[in-house]
Order: structure tokens, then C-alpha cells, then sequence
């Protein structure tokens, strides 16, 4: 049994799968709803909805007489919907946050709000303004992309230094590594 | 931190999907296997007899119900009630008692609003944060409170980490034990239209405080 603080972490930094399993469980339970309708409606000698239960027998034992086509197109979603749903069930589904060092809190950080904290960093070190800059943070690795000022130099190392700092403070559990590009091409101004 | 069964949710994924797989990977023998077609056909008439003799006994003369019909749509009922409690229950778990104590004299009870009205006045002021809410729910049938903290554009991570600690530190002074706070940090995408600093030219902030 694990403590509170490691199931909050853990929970809040994965994927509840609640969604997926929502509308599967309510799709389910609206196929069985029909089902069971059909054979009330059978029961009661009444015609089918859309077909009777007896009817949906027959059509599958009579799968092999039914065209090519049809039965490939049948597999291939069938196919197609099970591997989704398995990876679905299997994958950890970790979200893009991650848990900062904290003494007397738990603290779980978007990686949105951490690559803006990094873009500041390295819009200032670089010398350019804050929309000259966009960093994307992955699970190990951030890029910071630059467009320079027209007719200066980014001091790369110094800029992926910053960065690299700046990340280190906010206490994460593992270091990522920055990679700094610089576009050839400048803007004048900004 | 809400107590949706994560585990129950993947399970339910898993089989729904490995039906699906069941379903395409016989489709598929069925057309690539040569014979596999008269066989289908074979076990096909088979479970059709069965089936039909087994809803063909009539539970009393002069009626089409049989035992089997009451037991399969009894099945799909329960089976249906099952899948809509599950739906209802993701989420929930929230709590609106954050401290729960008893004296000689009697109990004593702390709202959710108390630790909230703290946490949100301690850290309003600290720079780069926006907004903050929050709200308790009950972790490991222990009260825990949910700190998420809006941040604005370029905000520092570290202040406002320490900002959290110290708040935490003091709310836990001020109710006298320490409640297990998690606190989340947003913001960064709805971030690039805000400005990283407040400056607040309303009407309210230049007028002197009475």
C-alpha cells in the first residue's frame, strides 16, 4: 500500500482513462439494451426493431455466405477498434505534468507552465522578446527555439545554460536535456 | 485525486477490446483458412439448434416464454445496471471536512473554506500567480486538499513552489495539524495572451481605502 503522497503523484501525473471507458461502457450497455428489446419484442410476437434475435443468429452462422467485402471491412474495424481499446488499456497514459520538490506540499507542474518558465529564461539571456522564443518540454529532453534579433548573436551555451538552471531549481524529479536552435533567420527589431 | 477505479476502468477497456480482437481474428481465419467456411457453417447450425431448444421450452402451455428467455433478459438488466453505476461513479470523492477532531467537550469540525480562504489569500499576492482555487477530497480515507494554481506567463516554478510551502507551513499552524496539500501549477497555454504582470488600472485599485 502505497503513502497518499506517492498515489497523488501517481494519479495525477496518468491518465484516468475515464473517457474511453465511459463511452465503451455506455455502448456496451446500449447493444445489450437492443438486444434485450428484440427479444421482448420477439417474445410478444411483435415485429423486430431491427432485426430479431433468432435473425442475428442465423446472420452469423451465415457469415460465410456474406461477400468478401463486407466481411474484411467487418474484421478490419473490429481489428482497428480492439487494438485501440487494448493500447488504451495497457499504455500508461502519462500526461504532460510533472512532480517539483516540495517540503511541506505536493507539487505536480504542467509541463505548459514549466516550458513558458524556461522561454522567459531564455528570451532574457538571449536578449530577445518573449515571443521570440517557444520551447517545447518533453519527457527528457526540452528545445528551445530562438529567433534572433537581426544582425546579434545568441550565445547558445549561455542560453542552454540559463535553461538548464532554471529547470534545475524548479526541483524536478529528473534532469531533461536542452537542445538550443537558433533559426538562421533573424527579425528585424523586436 | 478523485476516487474513480482506475484499475476497474483499464479492465473494462481490456476486454471490451479483446472481444473486438476475438471477433476480427476469427473473421480473418474465416476467409484465409480454406475449409474454415463449413465448418462455421457447421457449428453455426449447431448453436442454432441449441439455442432454439433450449427458448423452445415454454415455462407453462399457451406462452413463448421460457426459463432461458426470463434468466437472458434478467442478465442483460443486471448487466446494464452494472455498466450505468459504473459511469456514474467515475469521479466523486471530494469532502467539504478537511479536519475532524474530538475533544472531551465535543467535536469540531473545519469547512473546506477555511484552509481554502487561507491558501488563496497567502498566495494571490505572490508574483506570476493569477488565480488559485481549491478544493479537498479525501485520499486514503484521509482528507487532502487540491491547491491548482494559475500561473501567468514566464512564471517562476521556484517561487512559487516556496510561496506553496510557506502557505502550507502557516495553514498547517493555523488549524494545528498538518493537512496533506497538493497543489498543481497551470497555465503556460492560455498564458501567451496574458501579460507576465499584473497591472491593475481599474478604477477600485487607484481609490483610497476607506
Amino acid at each position: 500500500m502505497s503513502s497518499p503522497a506517492t498515489r497523488i503523484v501517481r494519479r495525477e501525473t496518468h491518465s484516468p482513462r475515464s473517457t474511453a471507458a465511459v463511452i465503451v461502457a455506455l455502448c456496451v450497455a446500449l447493444v445489450i439494451a437492443w438486444v434485450a428489446t428484440e427479444g421482448v419484442l420477439s417474445l410478444l410476437g411483435v415485429h423486430p426493431l431491427l432485426l430479431s434475435p433468432r435473425g442475428m443468429l442465423t446472420s452469423v452462422a451465415g457469415a460465410p455466405d456474406a461477400s468478401a467485402a463486407s466481411l474484411i471491412a467487418v474484421a478490419v474495424v473490429a481489428g482497428l477498434v480492439g487494438v485501440l481499446l487494448l493500447a488504451d488499456a495497457l499504455l500508461p497514459g502519462r500526461r504532460a505534468r510533472r512532480p517539483l520538490d516540495a517540503e511541506h506540499a505536493i507539487v505536480v507542474a504542467d509541463d505548459t507552465m514549466l516550458a513558458s518558465a524556461l522561454a522567459r529564461t531564455a528570451a532574457r539571456t538571449a536578449a530577445v522578446s518573449a515571443d521570440a522564443v517557444s520551447v517545447s518540454l518533453g519527457r527528457r529532453t526540452a528545445t528551445v527555439r530562438i529567433v534572433p534579433v537581426t544582425g546579434t548573436r545568441v550565445d547558445r551555451d549561455a542560453v542552454r545554460g540559463a535553461v538548464s538552471e532554471e529547470f534545475a531549481q524548479a526541483g524536478p524529479a529528473r534532469p531533461v536535456r536542452v537542445a538550443v536552435l537558433v533559426s538562421a533567420a533573424g527579425k528585424v527589431g523586436s | 485525486m478523485n476516487t474513480t477505479n482506475r484499475a476497474l476502468n483499464r479492465a473494462l477497456l481490456a476486454v471490451v477490446g479483446l472481444l473486438a480482437l476475438a471477433v476480427a481474428a476469427s473473421l480473418v481465419w474465416l476467409l484465409a483458412v480454406p475449409g474454415a467456411g463449413a465448418l462455421w457453417r457447421d457449428w453455426g447450425t449447431a448453436a442454432l439448434a441449441w439455442t432454439d431448444d433450449v427458448f423452445g421450452r415454454p415455462l407453462w402451455t399457451g406462452t413463448t416464454v421460457s426459463l432461458a428467455a426470463v434468466i437472458a433478459l434478467a442478465v442483460a438488466v443486471v448487466v446494464i445496471v452494472l455498466l450505468l453505476d459504473f459511469v456514474l461513479r467515475q469521479g466523486g470523492g471530494s469532502t467539504a471536512t478537511v479536519v475532524r477532531a474530538r475533544g472531551e467537550d465535543g467535536g469540531i469540525e473545519i469547512d473546506t473554506a477555511v484552509p481554502a480562504s487561507l491558501l488563496v489569500e497567502r498566495l494571490r499576492g505572490v508574483p506570476g500567480v493569477a488565480g488559485v482555487a481549491v478544493s479537498a477530497y479525501r485520499v486514503r480515507r484521509q482528507p487532502a486538499l487540491k491547491v491548482t494554481v494559475d500561473c501567468r506567463r514566464g512564471a517562476s516554478p521556484r517561487t512559487i513552489v516556496d510561496a506553496i510551502d510557506d502557505a502550507v507551513l502557516r495553514l498547517g499552524d493555523a488549524l494545528g495539524t498538518q493537512p496533506t496539500v497538493f497543489a498543481q501549477l497551470t497555465g503556460g497555454f492560455r498564458a501567451r495572451v496574458r501579460t507576465p504582470v499584473r497591472v491593475d488600472t481599474s478604477a477600485t485599485a487607484v481609490r483610497p481605502i476607506p
